[in-house]
């Protein structure tokens, strides 16, 4: 999950695609996971996410190593998009019916069930502010300083933020159902 | 935009680092955390193989965009031609009209004919002043009698023997220094003169004192003053005419108080016909002869070209005509950014503002 991607400006036409291809093959489940986190409809973030990806492709040029990692300007667009999305549609769907088939181990398949639905559940009561940073800390692998160039925030203000969402989770996942 | 930062809580900080060691898998993770992560892991929405495989094919073809039915114009250079060629016509227009002081202007003539009609009709009425018949305004054509006035600047090295070239191309053309005024140290100074000439040698006169320097303006007017002079001989006309009359009357009398009566009439007519006689001349001199007003000043240095004088194009004044290009670019830059700053400014702040909102409005899609 950590690695070093480098777009730089000045790059050749088929360099930058090249480039741009290892930084979608390293971040293309990421940002689906983000954007459904986020959205919580399957189509909606397959959208977000295709979306996003040409919106990071047609921009290239536009991104300023300065600025921040490649992976929080990526999912700064992929934030938006989502965003964009959310407010378009005006509804949230549930991911239930959607979700993959769990395949536990048969010794632990009860137990593990079990506590993949506490966690389910925990995330789907979560505030979709709570819920957004779980996403990028656990899915997306996002540094706090990254979490803050995606948010718009400081590195402590996305550090706090971020314990307290997760803090948030715990308590949800040990909460009586 | 630096954003300003606090100091965690060190409890958080610690908890923090914790939860970066689970994510990260570290064996002494907090067990609870580790499973936490596995579990919130484990749970992550996956992407669907088929949309995978379209996305996978999207990102092969560089997201090719749709043909478009017309192809959408790009007017970035047009605007730019339009820009520049309103800019070189602004600075045309600018450097054609900062010169008014240096620029020579003609009023035109009046049409007229003066020469040998002139001439016919002058003689006709000095012969009359001599004793013969005044001219017959009813017979003779009417002829124009205009009054020609040039005003002509010239700059020179050296004004002193310039003003000597005036008096000499003055009298060359038959014409006669009416006044002047020089005052000259070294060759530098000023002098004007009032010169008048003969009018049908106007031209070659002006013609000949241009050459003396650098014409900086010159001027021509002229009034039509066939009504003036018109009236000036009729009324010796008829003074003669009256004093022929008395004339006859007086060989004729033959009492003393008659005569005496006539002699008295006649000393009056004398005195009436003295005085048109001098308004007639005074007219004619001026129908005769132009006026010519020089005013000749020294360069500004010694050898110095003028300018905006007359001559061929040089060198010194393409330079001249660089500078002065410039200084209008420059002038019509500086207007165009005292336009375009606020509205930069203006777009600037309408921009952040309407990124401002956009932001909120992103954020308030995230409101439970």
């Amino acid at each position: 999950m950590e690695q070093t991607l480098t777009m730089a400006v000045d790059q050749s036409p088929a360099t930058a695609a090249a480039s741009f291809e290892a930084l979608y093959r390293a971040t293309a489940d990421a940002v689906y996971a983000y954007a459904s986190s986020l959205l919580r409809d399957r189509s909606a973030a397959e959208e977000v996410t295709a979306t996003a990806f040409e919106r990071a492709f047609r921009k290239q040029r536009s991104f300023n190593p300065r600025r921040g990692t490649q992976r929080a300007w990526l999912f700064g667009i992929a934030r938006n998009a989502a965003l964009d999305e959310l407010r378009r549609r005006k509804r949230i769907a549930a991911l239930a019916e959607d979700e993959p088939a769990d395949e536990p181990a048969p010794e632990s398949e009860a137990e593990a069930a079990e506590r993949r639905a506490t966690v389910r559940a925990a995330l789907a009561g979560l505030d979709p502010r709570d819920r957004e940073l779980i996403a990028l800390k656990f899915h997306a692998g996002l540094s706090n300083a990254e979490i803050a160039k995606v948010l718009g925030i400081s590195a402590s203000n996305a550090g706090t933020r971020v314990h307290r969402a997760v803090a948030r989770l715990r308590e949800a996942c040990h909460a009586p159902s | 935009m630096r954003r300003r930062e606090t100091t965690l809580d060190p409890a958080v900080a610690a908890e923090l680092e914790a939860l970066e060691a689970a994510l990260a898998g570290d064996p002494v993770a907090e067990p609870d955390l580790a499973a936490l992560v596995r579990d919130v892991r484990a749970d992550a929405p996956a992407m669907a193989p088929a949309f995978r495989a379209r996305l996978d094919a999207r990102v092969g073809r560089g997201f090719p965009k749709p043909a478009r039915t017309r192809p959408r114009r790009n007017l970035v250079p047009a605007l730019a031609v339009a820009g520049c060629v309103l800019a070189a016509l602004v600075a045309v227009a600018l450097v054609g009209g900062g010169s008014s002081n240096d620029s020579a202007s003609r009023t035109p003539a009046v049409s007229a004919q003066s020469g040998p009609e002139q001439a016919q009709g002058d003689t006709a009425a000095g012969s009359g002043s001599s004793g013969a018949a005044a001219p017959s305004l009813a017979a003779t054509p009417r002829t124009r009698r205009v009054e020609r006035t040039t005003r002509l600047a010239l700059t020179t090295t050296d004004v002193q023997r310039t003003a000597d070239d005036v008096v000499n191309a003055t009298q060359s053309v038959g014409g006669f220094v009416q006044s002047s005024q020089v005052a000259t140290t070294n060759g530098r100074g000023s002098a004007s003169f009032t010169l008048r000439v003969p009018s049908a040698r106007l031209d070659d006169a002006v013609a000949r004192l241009s050459k003396l320097g650098h014409v900086r303006s010159l001027e021509q007017s002229a009034q039509d003053i066939t009504g003036a002079y018109d009236s000036a001989a009729a009324r010796l006309a008829e003074a003669r005419a009256e004093r022929r009359g008395l004339l006859r009357a007086l060989a004729k009398a033959t009492t003393a108080q008659e005569i005496s009566s006539l002699r008295a009439r006649i000393a009056d007519n004398r005195r009436a016909l003295q005085r048109y006689q001098r308004e007639f001349e005074s007219v004619r001199n001026r129908a005769n002869f132009a006026t010519i007003e020089v005013d000749v000043t020294s360069s500004t240095r010694k050898g110095e070209p003028v300018p905006g004088g007359g001559g061929s194009w040089s060198p010194g004044d393409a330079a001249r005509d660089a500078v002065r290009v410039l200084e209008v670019s420059a002038g019509v830059a500086l207007v165009g950014l005292a336009i375009l700053v606020p509205l930069a400014l203006l777009g600037a702040a309408g921009g952040l503002a309407a990124g401002a909102w956009r932001r909120r409005r992103r954020e308030a899609a995230l409101q439970t």
